[in-house]
């Protein structure tokens, strides 16, 4: 197949519809050349040059222009990847799951078309970023908080749909969304919820109205196109406090898992808490190069010897507490109790001129931030994918993935450099496995043993939420109660709304019927 | 209307530096344009200070915009400059660039990597490399005299890698470094 034409597409044909779409949004907004085409990439891509890549890029600037270009894409059954304004880095960035789609990129389509201060919310279109959102509700005087992904240029709408996360109390954004217009495979343009109610002022304020609710349809998916999601947004607190606790051993993980859930559950500690493992937590400050040039995972000495001089734990543990100067000191109470009774615990407050320190206290307090960026100088060479796992948030379950996953990044040469998220009854466990993508041999093995932790998740009962372009069918296929059935509803629906299979087909796993065979 | 989609080059993707490659801009292309030179200092960076520094003294540089930790300043000030934006930055700092400048639009003219191993600096770049292999912990100033003729003057076009003698790794530097520069807003010719 080649890599620069939709799978199936002549040159000639293909031309014809690349006129018809330049046609709807203009010459200058169709986009055929490598250059431009290179935005769309994957930058940390651990499979071999020349995958993923997409054929061509259109970007609509509105409602209208979506529909048409639809019609185009139907008529000639050209595939396509929507694609919002985050870089989805860690998880496949903004490239199609295989080469010839064409990107529909909607970044064009960046306007905030409502912030209410009094319900706490805001409407916005696929392009905006959450600095974008962040400046603006500074600019117009508001006193709402974004909750922003780790890296700031990721898009609202867009970090949503993909069950993204972040570290305010607002941190879950699947949950924090509220209401969606979305323009289905034939261009016909559906509101959820309190939107189908012409008129309707709770839009974006309550999920709740008559019928199934549809919106978790649309994230992770493949079946429509989102143009406008509500998100919700916090109230600046009266006060804030962060904090972060060190534990001297990996075998603490248990202690703190089961000294943290109660505090989650009753939502003394409101925020997504997050325990970050030592190298993680050290990659903002130093490389490992100043410690250690060998091959091989880290030996436990140096390990010891990097915690030491930076004043670190094994496992570093963040949260804050938030709202009037009498709950936070009365919550403070039951806090330090918890999570200061395991042996070697050690709090603090504030660090000076420490960048993961600082980075995650305004992460904490809404403030979007690239810092996160700055540990890809671990390994140098800055390749990364995330595998995701989750479960609830238990002690010994969370003991059980470390060993287990620590054992396997060991075994393919790896370090561990992970982090556990505690939402109100879940734990994303994120293990960033680091690579110099100019090495191949080291890619190559960061694909296999990715590869194996799924299966080996699976095995152990755990599913991934969030997962790598390259790993969606493979992950896909782990979720097999009843000989698939999940699966199958998705592509039972998948087949009725796009019967012509142009959305991001193989999504999540989820391919139109002409696909499925191949996948 | 031509897309001419059956003869295009379609990128091989890969590193950051794939656009870059096949771009061929000489010193044909803008050489002889005046062309406001914009230096992007990583500060926590010692080495990205030194080149900059460097294009500071040799009066190339219009304006020097500097970008703390956060590396939140790629974001807010790249996307408001014009001209010839150089740098040497940490590899995450050089990807943002990227990003953010060729979704703008912007030419890439050339990216060269320098990467500290085993107690040495090994450099990938186009030209030079005697120079650069005998500068030791000095090799930024040496890569910023010699990116300058790359951009300004005669430039060499094979890849070419060097190695320096043995030599200490600062502890503020990350080890891994690219120097990139690329065209933003310029008419091309």
């Amino acid at each position: 197949m080649s890599t620069g034409m939709p799978q199936g597409v002549d040159a000639a044909t293909f031309s014809k519809a690349l006129d018809e779409l330049a046609a709807i949004v203009g010459k200058e907004w169709v986009f055929v050349d490598e250059l431009p085409l290179s935005a769309y990439r994957d930058a940390y891509s651990p499979l071999a040059d020349g995958e993923m890549l997409p054929s061509a890029a259109v970007a609509p600037a509105n409602m209208e222009q979506i529909q048409q270009a639809l019609n185009v894409f139907n008529a000639y059954k050209l595939p396509i990847w929507t694609f919002g304004n985050g870089r989805n880095f860690a998880y496949g960035g903004p490239a199609p799951r295989q080469s010839g789609y064409v990107m529909f990129d909607l970044k064009r389509m960046n306007r905030i078309l409502e912030v209410n201060e009094k319900y706490g919310y805001a409407l916005v279109e696929p392009g905006v970023s959450y600095f974008q959102l962040h400046r603006h509700l500074r600019h117009i005087g508001s006193k709402l908080w974004v909750d922003p992904a780790a890296p700031g240029w990721g898009g609202v709408m867009g970090n949503a749909l993909e069950h993204g996360a972040g570290y305010t109390p607002y941190g879950d954004h699947f949950v924090m969304q509220c209401g969606m217009e979305v323009v289905l495979a034939d261009g016909q343009v559906v509101r959820t919820g309190q939107g189908a109610i012409e008129g309707s002022q709770h839009w974006q304020s309550t999920k709740h109205a008559a019928g199934p609710h549809f919106d978790g349809m649309f994230t992770q998916s493949n079946f429509g196109i989102v143009t406008k999601m509500g998100i919700w947004l916090m109230p600046e607190p009266p006060a804030y406090k962060p904090f972060m606790i060190t534990y001297e051993r990996e075998g603490d993980l248990a202690a703190i898992f089961d000294a943290v859930l109660p505090l989650k559950v009753n939502q003394v500690i409101p925020n997504a808490a997050v325990a970050v493992d030592l190298l993680w937590e050290v990659s903002a400050k130093t490389t490992r190069r100043h410690y250690f040039d060998g091959k091989g995972p880290i030996p436990d000495s140096i390990r010891k010897k990097i915690a030491s001089d930076h004043g670190l734990g094994m496992w570093n543990f963040y949260a804050a507490l938030y709202g009037p100067p009498p709950i936070i000191e009365n919550n403070w109470k039951l806090v330090e109790e918890a999570m200061m009774s395991i042996p070697g615990a050690k709090l603090h407050l504030d660090r000076e001129n420490d960048p993961a320190w600082d980075y995650r206290v305004q992460l904490m307090r809404g403030e979007p931030n690239m810092t996160e960026f700055s540990i890809m100088n671990w390994i140098g060479g800055g390749g990364h994918i995330n595998f995701s796992p989750i479960s609830a948030p238990d002690g010994k379950e969370a003991l059980s993935q470390y060993n287990l996953i620590k054992q396997r990044c060991h075994d393919f040469g790896f370090d561990y450099i992970g982090e556990f998220l505690v939402g109100w009854r879940d734990m994303h466990h994120i293990l960033m496995i680091m690579y110099d993508r100019a090495d191949e041999g080291m890619r190559k093995s960061a694909y296999d043993l990715f590869g194996k932790l799924v299966d080996e998740a699976a095995s152990a009962g755990f599913g991934e939420y969030r997962t790598h372009l390259a790993f969606m069918d493979q992950i896909a296929k782990t979720y097999k109660h009843n000989d698939g059935a999940l699966w199958d509803l998705h592509h039972r629906l998948k087949d009725v709304l796009d019967p012509n299979g142009i959305l991001s087909p193989g999504k999540q796993g989820i391919w139109p019927q002409a696909m499925r065979n191949q996948a | 209307m031509a897309w001419d989609v059956s003869r295009r080059t379609v990128m091989s993707g890969g590193a950051v530096g794939a656009a870059v490659v096949g771009l061929g801009i000489g010193r044909s292309a803008w050489a002889k344009r005046p062309i406001k030179t914009i230096v992007i200092e990583e500060a926590e960076v010692p080495e990205s200070r030194l080149f900059a520094e460097t294009f500071v003294n040799s009066g190339r540089a219009a304006k020097i915009i500097r970008i703390d930790r956060s590396l939140n300043g790629l974001l807010h000030e790249l996307a408001i400059a014009e001209g010839v934006l150089v740098g040497l930055t940490s590899d995450p700092a050089a990807m943002i660039a990227e990003q953010i400048l060729v979704a703008d639009g912007a030419r890439p003219l050339l990216q060269w990597t320098h990467h500290y191993r085993k107690m040495r600096w090994e450099h990938r770049t186009e030209g030079a490399p005697a120079l650069l292999a005998r500068a030791s912990t000095g090799w930024p100033t040496v890569l910023a005299h010699h990116m300058q003729d790359a951009l300004f003057g005669d430039r060499q076009t094979a890849e070419l890698r060097c190695e320096s003698g043995h030599c200490s790794l600062d502890g503020k530097s990350p080890g891994m470094l690219v120097s990139w520069a690329f065209e933003v807003g310029v008419q091309q010719s």
